[in-house]
């Protein structure tokens, strides 16, 4: 669905945020795009947005060029910035000026979301509710949208408890082998058990691009009192460790996605190297 | 074609952007009506103390002229400066960039309401303020005076509160009529490329360049005309000729920032 080769990109020439940067993302997916403040991840999603220009690569999003900006591939296109704007108008107005540009919108389903979501649409103005229900709004009106790429900057920045485990059903429930969704985030937690793929970006470059079932196979998620020898990496916790290991035992363990991407920080070579052989090993 | 220009995603994007522009735009004309009233009101209140002499009649409305072409330069800048501002705030831009329909199309709506819809409710704005008030005084002062003329034998009529549509406009001054279009391009072109300020942006880089135009022309005709005759009458001779180039240079130079104004447009990034 979206192919980046060779990607460079900087706002700054003396600093490059991209440097030949590749990257392959499917249908029927939900990735995690991880990293830390200023890797990059809002720019990757606006590169592949066609919001800004690559200096040098490509990138083909369902085989067009995004920055052409082309109708055909913006009706397929719903981008759920951070930071947005809604006008000082009813639900209704707001929906009849914009769901006719997107062929598919579903409006039953745009309701079903607004009730799941519980967000006052018939008393108040959109700009006059607050930044939770915005949002949740906003990722509503994207999802009705029915568009195959869904993207999200910090879907989750400003929804309550409730709402973010409505926003994980929701998401996971609208998932179809055509639609691909990415999210970016530096709260993983808030994507447990939603993401399937995590990509990690780190020193201009995507330093991890797994799927779940990948990682669980390649490596164990445990709880320990004492760090064994085999430990590849260990943070303190209450009455022990937190630990990733190699899994050479085919043995079950939840992936922790907030250990797994500091993990990735700060051992990136080595744990790089370690899921490649895993990886290869068992896929060979 | 279906993918740059659709109709019906032109009349979509149209009310969609009355959604956001139109109330900021009613309260625009608003404004405006109200400078109209004001300066009509003050016009009206000074013919009153001064008795409504005759003096004072013939005088009451000879500020029409220039109240129209200076706020209908004033109106149309300030609408295309503003129009695409949006462009320079992310929450915003985003949204827009992405909307499902063709540059093209997004274009043609900026320049439908930056100069066709602006041109029309300027003038209705203006010429309404201008029929009420006139029927006002026309109702209550003596509109017109008759005279007797040697020359031709006849009585001639003068109306001294003509409506302001019904006055007779010298034919050199439509020849500058792509002036408020040329000035509307170049504040759209300021709105997409500046990302803040559009308007004080547009308005001073404009001043500016202006000034070293004229400097730079002053220079240059000073130089081939110092010390100089003119020896034959050539088709500039005539003032009309001259305002005819540069009214066609003008349509050009317009069509030509309009046409820079679209390749922001569709460079613009966020």
């Amino acid at each position: 669905m979206i192919t980046i080769k060779n990607l460079n990109f900087s706002y700054s020439k003396s600093r490059p945020l991209f440097k030949n940067l590749d990257l392959n993302l499917q249908g029927g997916r939900i990735y995690g795009l991880l990293g830390k403040n200023g890797a990059g991840k809002s720019t990757l999603l606006k590169n592949i947005a066609g919001l800004v220009y690559p200096q040098e690569g490509s990138i083909a999003v369902l085989g067009k060029d995004p920055t052409q900006r082309l109708v055909e591939t913006l009706q397929q296109i719903s981008f759920i910035p951070e930071e947005f704007h809604l006008p000082a108008v009813k639900s209704d107005a707001f929906v009849k000026a914009n769901s006719g540009f997107y062929p598919d919108f579903d409006h039953s389903y745009f309701k079903e979301l607004i009730q799941e979501f519980a967000i006052p649409v018939h008393e108040q103005r959109l700009a006059d509710m607050s930044y939770g229900q915005k949002k949740k709004y906003i990722i509503s009106f994207g999802l009705a949208s029915r568009t195959k790429l869904i993207i999200m900057d910090e879907p989750t920045n400003g929804l309550d408890i409730p709402s973010k485990a409505q926003f994980r059903k929701v998401m996971a429930s609208a998932l179809t082998d055509d639609r691909c969704f990415i999210i970016s985030t530096h709260q993983v937690r808030d994507l447990d058990n939603l993401i399937d793929t995590v990509i990690v970006l780190n020193d201009r470059k995507v330093v991890m691009n797994a799927t779940i079932d990948q990682l669980a196979n390649s490596f164990l998620f445990r709880k320990m009192v004492e760090l064994p020898s085999t430990v590849i990496y260990a943070e303190q916790a209450m009455g022990g460790y937190n630990t990733i290991s190699v899994n050479s035992g085919d043995e079950d363990s939840k992936v922790d996605l907030e250990l797994l991407f500091n993990a990735v920080l700060e051992q990136k070579i080595q744990f790089e190297n370690l899921l490649n052989t895993s990886y290869n090993e068992q896929y060979a | 074609m279906n993918n740059t220009l659709n109709s019906n995603r032109l009349g979509m994007l149209i009310q969609r952007q009355w959604i956001e522009f139109g109330k900021i735009y009613l309260m625009s004309l608003a404004v405006l009506a109200g400078i109209f009233i004001a300066f009509y009101g003050y016009s009206i209140y000074n013919v009153y103390r001064q008795n409504a002499d005759n003096h004072a009649l013939q005088s009451m409305l000879s500020f029409r002229p220039y109240l129209f072409v200076f706020m209908s330069l004033l109106f149309i800048t300030i609408i295309s400066g503003t129009y695409f501002s949006n462009l320079g705030q992310k929450p915003k831009a985003i949204f827009e960039l992405l909307l499902p329909a063709s540059k093209l199309e997004k274009f043609f709506v900026a320049i439908f309401y930056t100069t066709i819809l602006t041109t029309v409710s300027y003038l209705l704005v203006f010429f309404l303020v201008d029929l009420g008030f006139v029927s006002y005084i026309r109702s209550n002062f003596s509109s017109s005076y008759s005279y007797f003329d040697q020359e031709s034998g006849r009585e001639v009529v003068v109306d001294q509160l003509m409506f302001f549509y019904k006055q007779e406009i010298n034919s050199k001054v439509y020849l500058m009529t792509f002036l408020p279009y040329l000035l509307s391009a170049l504040f759209l072109l300021g709105s997409i490329m500046f990302t803040k300020f559009q308007y004080i942006k547009s308005a001073v880089l404009l001043t500016v360049y202006i000034l070293l135009y004229i400097l730079f022309m002053l220079k240059v005709i000073q130089f081939f005309t110092q010390d100089t005759i003119r020896i034959s009458e050539g088709v500039f001779s005539e003032e009309v000729n001259i305002l005819r180039v540069i009214c066609g240079l003008g349509v050009l130079v317009t069509v030509a920032v309009w046409g820079i104004g679209y390749l922001r447009l569709k460079e613009k990034e966020v």
